[in-house]
């Protein structure tokens, strides 16, 4: 499996098309809340939440959007899917 | 409880593409499907489905402060619709009723209490940047003249009060006594602004 670093990497490659405050994107950390921080516009959490199931072949399920708000909430949410396939 | 959304049509097309796979199946409830499936302008629907989902959550939030972000769990129903507006109802913890704006360029709606419908005034405001944050300060700016001409009191007296939580609310200072408190909302996106405000029964 990805290192959290590697996975960090990874998730910022996905949502960068959907960022709208370029210098939190620069600051990205596991805090970082991608409505609030980066202003991602909420109709594209659900392109994140895709893409994150395209990019690793995982489903995320309602239960775990719903949590996906932060970069430290979507790494757990992969994590626990690669782990349970 | 007071909860809006504004959607530029213009900016959804190049921001989200609600055809891709699995996108409809992650937002829409199954008789909201079967809605945007049926109808003759889809796009339409789904937009004017999203901004009644949102403005359900946001008046949601303003009392429970719970963030999640769960489309699915926030049903709507169609009360009527007509080529400029339409009405509807959305259940998500309690009934919200819903009042939408549809034209060619943006779709807004808001929602409220069944319980407490009061006096609501709703404003639209095409910006002429898209940049967030002077979007953001645009629509506040705007909120506030409104309410300082509205209430013919100085713009000194008004402030708008936006905690971390993001729950905005219009505080009106008075000359004797508590200030008044006004629940508000606002959004924005691409090229166009909305604010409604909640006034209370004595206020205006």
């Amino acid at each position: 499996m990805e290192t959290k670093d590697e996975l960090i990497t990874t998730l910022k490659t996905i949502v960068k098309p959907y960022v709208q405050d370029e210098q939190a994107f620069q600051n990205l950390t596991e805090d970082t809340d991608f409505i609030k921080d980066l202003k991602i516009n909420s109709a594209n959490l659900v392109d994140i939440a895709l893409d994150v199931e395209e990019a690793y072949d995982i489903e995320i399920d309602n239960e775990s959007m719903e949590r996906m708000l932060t970069v430290g909430s979507a790494i757990d949410i992969i994590r626990q899917k690669l782990e349970a396939k | 409880m007071i909860g809006n959304d504004i959607v530029d049509l213009t900016r959804a097309r190049t921001e989200s593409n609600w055809q891709r796979k699995g996108y409809i199946q992650k937002i829409f409830t199954l008789q909201e499907q079967h809605l945007i499936d049926t109808a003759t302008n889809p796009e339409q629907i789904v937009w004017m489905l999203w901004s009644m989902k949102e403005s359900a959550y946001k008046a949601t939030f303003r009392q429970t402060r719970l963030r999640c972000f769960a489309p699915q769990k926030i049903s709507c129903q169609l009360t009527s619709i007509t080529e400029t507006e339409a009405t509807g109802s959305v259940f998500y913890g309690i009934t919200y009723q819903t009042k939408t704006l549809l034209t060619s360029n943006y779709i807004t709606s808001f929602a409220f209490a069944v319980a407490n419908p009061s006096n609501f005034y709703q404003h639209i405001i095409p910006l002429e940047c898209t940049d967030h944050s002077y979007q953001s300060a645009q629509v506040r700016q705007k909120l506030l003249q409104y309410c300082s001409r509205k209430l013919s009191t100085p713009n000194a007296t008004i402030y708008l009060s936006q905690q971390d939580d993001g729950v905005p609310e219009l505080i009106i200072a008075q000359p004797s006594g508590q200030p008044t408190v006004i629940p508000v909302s606002l959004s924005h996106h691409g090229y166009y602004g909305a604010f409604v405000i909640d006034w209370p029964a004595n206020a205006v």
